[in-house]
């Protein structure tokens, strides 16, 4: 393992983590007095003030950026005004539901990607070949609060099979792990497709056929993990992608995760759990997209060796 | 495009761009050509839909509330149906498009050309002010932009103005990377060190000499950041959270449609299918001018 490669990664989600911060601190200073921000929109002008002064939003703007970096570090993000209760702990109640929703949309979109773009890539522009890409475009395009409301007028409306909104059983995933997962999975069959494709065409392919290597073997023990290497890198891109999804459709069915969490606040503009959650999604961001960096160096020794660009 | 004239081949080098383009669409896949058909179609309904209704998109008609499409037993006074005010779904469907689009090339175009200076800066300053973009356009690529976009909402409170502008920031890093990558590898072409040496200053070198080289690829972009755009727009409407009544969008109107879905689903699915159309026809004709305009994709067939 290169020492140098795995620094270099650390400095830039440190820096993009630095900037995150940086943004979510000017941002909310340009919107004028952040008390007033933070505070709800009725409150008298003395506690504006009384918070205001313990706060220390009258000192010098440079104090003021070095504190919120300490509070930060040390976990303090300060307390969600509708009900009180400081503001990690009103987040991390949300976090399982979230992360099981994710995890579920996740596998089911390797799962059902990678199968479609190996069919598709080893019959090439026959017609699964066509109908697995106009899939992953589908997937691509179609608005993912519309594909869930499809969804829960076809089962839970017309059909009565699943449950259009609440959670707690495997029925109640169904559709929202559907949904979440259409675009990423999409994502995936193109890749993987393009990626067997790629392989296929190697030497070594054609080695193991002279050897007589079974068609089976060669495509599961032989081009496949050659391929799914790339697809590493879709990872980092998938976990955007599902946090951005899940926003939606957490709320398309109320699912009582993060996101749904984070459309009500902006709406409340409950700004102190605005801004804990957008540090949160930062910082969970940083950390996979470098984790994916590094795992893909040690899969694949061509990039730790020439850097990676 | 469908409606240029179709003239003799002879004629081709009055208008190249236009008519190469008509002549490589003659020879385009089928879906990529419906995909015009669509996008047509929604130009029109833009430009006259209007002409299809004799409602007003505000007018209210309580005694005919949530009436069904004409094709699913309404009568041919609604023909997409009304909504839970008895509003003409039609009319109000256009008016969102509108709304929509509009949003969507504003949005398009000031990413476009924020993103596009941006790129020319960083190639022509490099040094510390190249650094400070590159980071910028890392930060914004590191995020899921609708997290971005929802902490300015909350922030500064909802505007129209500063919604559009949201729009306008939503891909600029593309532009910009794609921009400075361009113009890096242009400046070292020997046709800029020619013109340099014949006495052009920076600003004529990228705006007459530079910017019709990346133009194509710029253009490109536009076609594929339009539906996102789209999407976004019409993502953060449904939420509650982009424009908000009186004026409507797509994405309202879906989002509106949600509490209806057992008695008026038409409410829901209507938008649903324009915003879904728009996308995709941009997105398929977006990949195949991308693919067009790359010689090694052509050559490998795929």
């Amino acid at each position: 393992m290169n020492g140098r490669y795995v620094v270099t990664k650390l400095l830039r989600a440190l820096i993009t983590m630095w900037m995150v911060l940086t943004f979510v601190f000017v941002v909310l200073r340009m919107t004028g007095n952040p008390v007033e921000a933070l505070l709800p929109p009725d409150t008298p002008q003395d506690v504006i003030d009384y918070y205001s002064e313990r706060y220390g939003f009258d000192d010098p703007i440079i104090v003021q950026y070095g504190r919120y970096f300490a509070n930060i570090l040390a976990g303090d993000l300060g307390f969600s005004y509708l009900d009180g209760r400081p503001v990690q702990q009103v987040i991390l109640e949300r976090v399982p539901a979230t992360l099981r929703l994710g995890l579920t949309s996740l596998g089911f979109a390797v799962l059902i990607g990678v199968s479609l773009g190996i069919v598709a890539a080893l019959n090439r522009n026959r017609p699964v070949d066509r109908a697995t890409m106009a899939f992953a475009v589908f997937g691509f395009a179609i608005p993912n609060f519309f594909f869930g409301i499809l969804l829960i007028l076809l089962f839970s409306l017309q059909l009565r099979w699943l449950p259009s909104s609440g959670h707690g059983t495997v029925a109640h995933i169904i559709m929202p792990a559907a949904t979440l997962g259409l675009a990423v999975a999409g994502t995936f069959a193109r890749f993987t497709r393009s990626s067997m494709l790629e392989v296929l065409n190697r030497p070594y392919m054609k080695a193991a056929q002279a050897k007589g290597v079974p068609y089976g073997r060669r495509i599961l023990r032989h081009a496949l993990p050659n391929a799914a290497i790339p697809l590493v890198t879709i990872l980092g891109f998938s976990l955007g992608s599902l946090i951005a999804g899940s926003i939606v459709t957490e709320t398309v069915f109320a699912w009582p995760g993060v996101g749904r969490l984070l459309v009500g606040s902006v709406g409340n503009r409950d700004l102190a759990v605005v801004q804990a959650l957008v540090i949160m999604i930062a910082f969970t961001m940083v950390m996979v997209n470098m984790a994916v960096d590094i795992l893909y160096s040690v899969l694949d020794p061509r990039i730790r060796l020439t850097g990676g660009s | 495009m469908s409606d240029l004239p179709s003239r003799p081949e002879d004629a081709v080098p009055a208008k190249p761009a236009g008519f190469a383009l008509f002549r490589s669409l003659r020879r385009a896949p089928l879906i990529v050509q419906t995909g015009f058909v669509f996008l047509t179609l929604i130009v029109l309904l833009c430009l006259a839909g209007n002409l299809l209704t004799p409602h007003g998109y505000t007018e209210t008609n309580l005694l005919n509330r949530l009436e069904a499409p004409v094709f699913m037993g309404g009568s041919s006074e609604f023909l997409l149906g009304t909504d839970r005010l008895g509003r003409d779904l039609l009319a109000r469907l256009i008016f969102a498009l509108r709304v929509s689009v509009v949003i969507a090339i504003l949005g398009t175009l000031i990413g476009a050309v924020l993103g596009t200076l941006l790129g020319f800066l960083a190639a022509h300053a490099r040094g510390w002010a190249e650094e400070a973009i590159m980071l910028m356009v890392d930060f914004q690529a590191s995020m899921p932009f609708i997290i971005i976009a929802l902490c300015l909402l909350a922030f500064f409170g909802n505007s129209l103005t500063l919604f559009i502008f949201i729009m306008g920031l939503n891909g600029w890093e593309i532009y910009a990377r794609l921009t400075r990558g361009v113009v890096l590898s242009a400046k070292a072409q020997p046709y800029t060190q020619a013109v340099v040496a014949l006495g052009a200053n920076p600003l004529r070198l990228y705006a007459r000499h530079v910017l019709p080289n990346v133009a194509g690829i710029l253009i490109v972009q536009f076609t594929l950041n339009f539906p996102l755009t789209i999407l976004l727009e019409t993502a953060l409407s449904f939420l509650g959270l982009g424009i908000q009544p009186p004026l409507t969008s797509l994405g309202v109107i879906l989002g509106e449609g949600r509490d209806y879905l057992i008695n008026a689903p038409w409410i829901s699915v209507s938008p649903g299918i324009l915003i879904f159309l728009t996308t995709l026809s941009m997105s398929l004709i977006g990949d195949w001018l991308r693919d067009e305009m790359d010689p090694t994709l052509k050559r490998s067939g795929t």
